[in-house]
């Protein structure tokens, strides 16, 4: 088993839960944030010392839920500091950019790292097409036509045109173009069935960053793999990313303390814009291609933030506890889903940064040694 | 007088002259692509331990010309590495790019850097339009509106909307916003009088990026002066900053060889392509606003010859020689233009990195001291 180190970036500055959206800046105190990306990055930088095999960054707009608006510029900086891991970019929100500009800085990032680029071509979030005004009804359509732009200015040696239905170029020959052949791992996002079957249709690795639900999430990877079968390839374990919050602590008190008050801040401040969002976006929105995937991810928010640590532990959505603990907890998740990326995500909301070190180090100590051979 | 370093970055391994465009990425070896990006993000670096007050990196595409699709990135990385440097970003080209996108990522270099970015807003030149598909005849339009756009994101604490003629956003407030107050510096480019006056209008420092002639440079900075006297400011010589290729050797024979050398390879390789892009995208263009802007456009195919070096040195119009002559030429030209800063190009075309440090070491050692107090 792999493990990939997510990190959102978030900002853990605030009191009101309720906040507007987007959430006014003004709450955001710039001195502070140099100190903030220096501990993020440090941070990042010792999960390759931790083990972990990949290192994360996302992209997120207008709030404090993630500093990373374009996550690239974190991933040169990961780069320029690490010798092994690689990067694994959850964003580019591919519909919001332009393709070409896309292909560009990942062959950037793939060529200054040697080879170490996993690419995430991400559809994003209802909200972010209103950041960036661009019509949710059209996050599919682009997506599907942006992957392949992408992938043919990855490998086509010869200059090209191109006059798509949303993107139309004279000519396009980018420099660099990426090292890896024919083309970086492509990531992408597999949290519905809709999704899952678009991931496999593009050969790309399945990811499932914020478990929810065992029930579904088994759904989707059955939903992948049979989608994958069809298209005449077969998925490897590698392919399949699932990740949970976690927490490694000395005792499971202290886990689940430090862990239920960053849960807290996760749910409550961070996504008190994005909750905004939702409701002044998707009441009515074409995001989804139909109802019930708009009415899912709703009751699933929802549900969400009601749920206990307790029950999260329980129904293993979260890694909680000693080293021991987790490493039981792994071994359940592995069983059920027999996935072969681990995604860990450890700054969970305001959390503290100590916390997530130490938590960071029994994970590569105790947790890492005992499951990678799953 | 301040200094500051600008490396575009470009590949050096291409062997045939006079490329179609876009340059075919074949011709770019990712292997080779890997060990420039180290070399040159470097000698980025060590541009800080040398004396230079502000290192630069700027945006080109589909050709070899610039390995920066993305100069953000590579800021990113040269930020890690640096501590007290400024950090000039003379791309992005605004008009080709989200102005939200570009406010996002120049707060984060910002921010990242503790206040240390200089962020230039550039028009680029005309066939990166093409490269982008975006109409050359609405550059100025498109770069005044998103201009102003992306001072407004700096600058307004709570979420505002924007209905402009090329811009649309519902609901703006980007996170993270930048550390420099009211916002950081600006550098605009002062080669034609459009642009020359747009500077002024913002209060940015202007870069005549090419040093062509006394005259010319003379007359854009009558330009800025005249529009800053009518908004009621005077312009100090640090809103100047003139662009010059720069050679030491140990005798002027050799500092001599070492750039034409350089030159040939960028004037017949990377200037190739670049010069078919003219050929075909402005014989007839409405990128410039008057003819005498077109007529001065440095890259007008029938403007473009190769001025023997010998004439350009001779002009002061090149800083080339041993180290003592170098100093006398830098003082020719501060007496000519009576600004405060100078751009150095040293890595000019396929010039050796053994050169380019030898450059380095003689600014360090012998002409830096010499100069700082013009």
């Amino acid at each position: 088993m792999k493990f990939n180190y997510f990190h959102l970036m978030p900002w853990t500055d605030i009191e009101e839960t309720d906040q507007d959206w987007p959430v006014a800046n003004k709450r955001f105190v710039p001195d502070r944030a140099t100190a903030l990306y220096e501990t993020y990055i440090d941070t990042m930088v010792y999960a390759e010392e931790c083990g972990f095999d990949w290192i994360g960054c996302n992209e997120h707009h207008f709030s404090p839920y993630g500093l990373m608006s374009n996550c690239n510029l974190i991933g040169t900086v990961l780069i320029q500091r690490t010798r092994r891991a690689r990067i694994a970019m959850f964003g580019n929100l591919v519909p919001l950019l332009n393709p070409i500009r896309v292909a560009e800085e990942y062959a950037m990032l793939d060529v200054m790292s040697g080879g170490r680029l996993i690419a995430g071509f991400m559809r994003g979030i209802p909200h972010e097409y209103v950041a960036y005004n661009i019509a949710p009804s059209e996050s599919w359509e682009r997506l599907e036509e942006a992957s392949e732009l992408i992938l043919k200015a990855w490998t086509e040696p010869e200059p090209f045109g191109w006059e798509g239905k949303h993107y139309k170029y004279r000519a396009v020959s980018i420099w660099p173009r990426p090292i890896q052949q024919p083309h970086p791992p492509i990531l992408m996002s597999a949290s519905s069935p809709e999704s899952a079957r678009f991931a496999a249709r593009h050969r790309a690795k399945m990811g499932m960053v914020m478990l929810t639900d065992l029930e579904a999430a088994k759904n989707c990877i059955r939903i992948y793999r049979e989608t994958a079968r069809e298209h005449g390839w077969e998925p490897g374990v590698d392919d399949i990313l699932v990740g949970a919050h976690t927490c490694v602590a000395e005792d499971d008190e202290a886990a689940r303390r430090h862990l239920g008050g960053g849960l807290d801040y996760f749910y409550h401040v961070l996504f008190g814009g994005p909750r905004t969002a939702q409701r002044l976006v998707i009441q009515k929105t074409r995001f989804y291609r139909d109802e019930a995937n708009r009415k899912t991810l709703g009751a699933r928010l929802a549900a969400l933030r009601r749920t206990t640590i307790e029950e999260r532990i329980d129904k293993g959505m979260v890694l909680c506890g000693t080293p021991d603990r987790v490493i039981e907890q792994v071994r359940h998740l592995h069983a059920e889903l027999g996935h072969g990326v681990m995604n860990i995500n450890m700054k969970i909301g305001n959390i503290s940064d100590a916390a997530v070190r130490r938590s960071m180090k029994l994970w590569g100590e105790h947790v890492a040694p005992a499951v990678r051979d799953l | 007088m301040k200094f500051s370093y600008t490396h575009h970055m470009p590949y050096t391994h291409v062997e045939e002259a006079g490329q179609d465009w876009p340059v075919a990425n074949k011709q770019f070896d990712p292997e080779r692509g890997a060990e420039l990006y180290r070399e040159y993000i470097d000698n980025k670096v060590y541009a800080e331990e040398v004396g230079f007050d502000w290192i630069g990196c700027n945006e080109h595409h589909m050709s070899p010309y610039g390995l920066m699709p993305n100069p953000n990135l590579i800021a990113a990385a040269v930020i890690e590495r640096t501590r007290t440097a400024g950090i000039l970003q003379s791309g992005n080209i605004v008009p080709l790019t989200n102005p939200i996108r570009i406010a996002e990522e120049y707060a984060m270099l910002d921010v990242q850097s503790g206040g240390r970015l200089i962020a230039g807003f550039m028009r680029g030149i005309p066939h990166e339009y093409v490269a982008y598909n975006v109409a050359p005849d609405e550059s100025y339009a498109r770069m005044r509106e998103a201009c102003e756009l992306i001072l407004k994101c700096w600058t307004e604490p709570e979420p505002f909307g924007w209905e402009g003629e090329h811009y649309r956003f519902r609901a703006v407030s980007i996170w993270p916003r930048p550390v420099q107050q009211p916002h950081p510096p600006l550098v605009m480019s002062g080669t034609s009088r459009e642009s020359a006056t747009l500077a002024a209008e913002l209060g940015a420092t202007m870069g005549v990026l090419r040093l062509t002639s006394f005259d010319g440079a003379r007359a854009m900075m009558d330009v800025y002066r005249e529009v800053a006297k009518s908004d009621g400011w005077e312009p100090g010589p640090d809103h100047f900053m003139v662009g010059m290729g720069c050679c030491i050797a140990d005798t002027k024979d050799e500092a001599v060889e070492t750039m034409k050398s350089g030159q040939k390879y960028f004037f017949e390789v990377l200037g190739g392509g670049i010069r078919t892009a003219q050929r075909l995208v402005i014989q007839k263009t409405r990128y410039f606003e008057h003819e005498e802007s077109r007529q001065n456009f440095p890259g007008l195919p029938s403007k473009v010859k190769q001025v023997p070096i010998e004439e350009r040195i001779e002009k002061g119009l090149l800083l080339c020689g041993t180290p003592d002559m170098v100093i006398d030429q830098l003082r020719r030209v501060k007496a000519e233009l009576g600004h405060g800063r100078m751009n150095l190009n040293i890595k000019i075309g396929n010039t050796p990195d053994g050169a380019v440090m030898t450059t380095l070491r003689h600014l360090k050692e012998t002409v830096f001291p010499a100069v700082r107090d013009l």
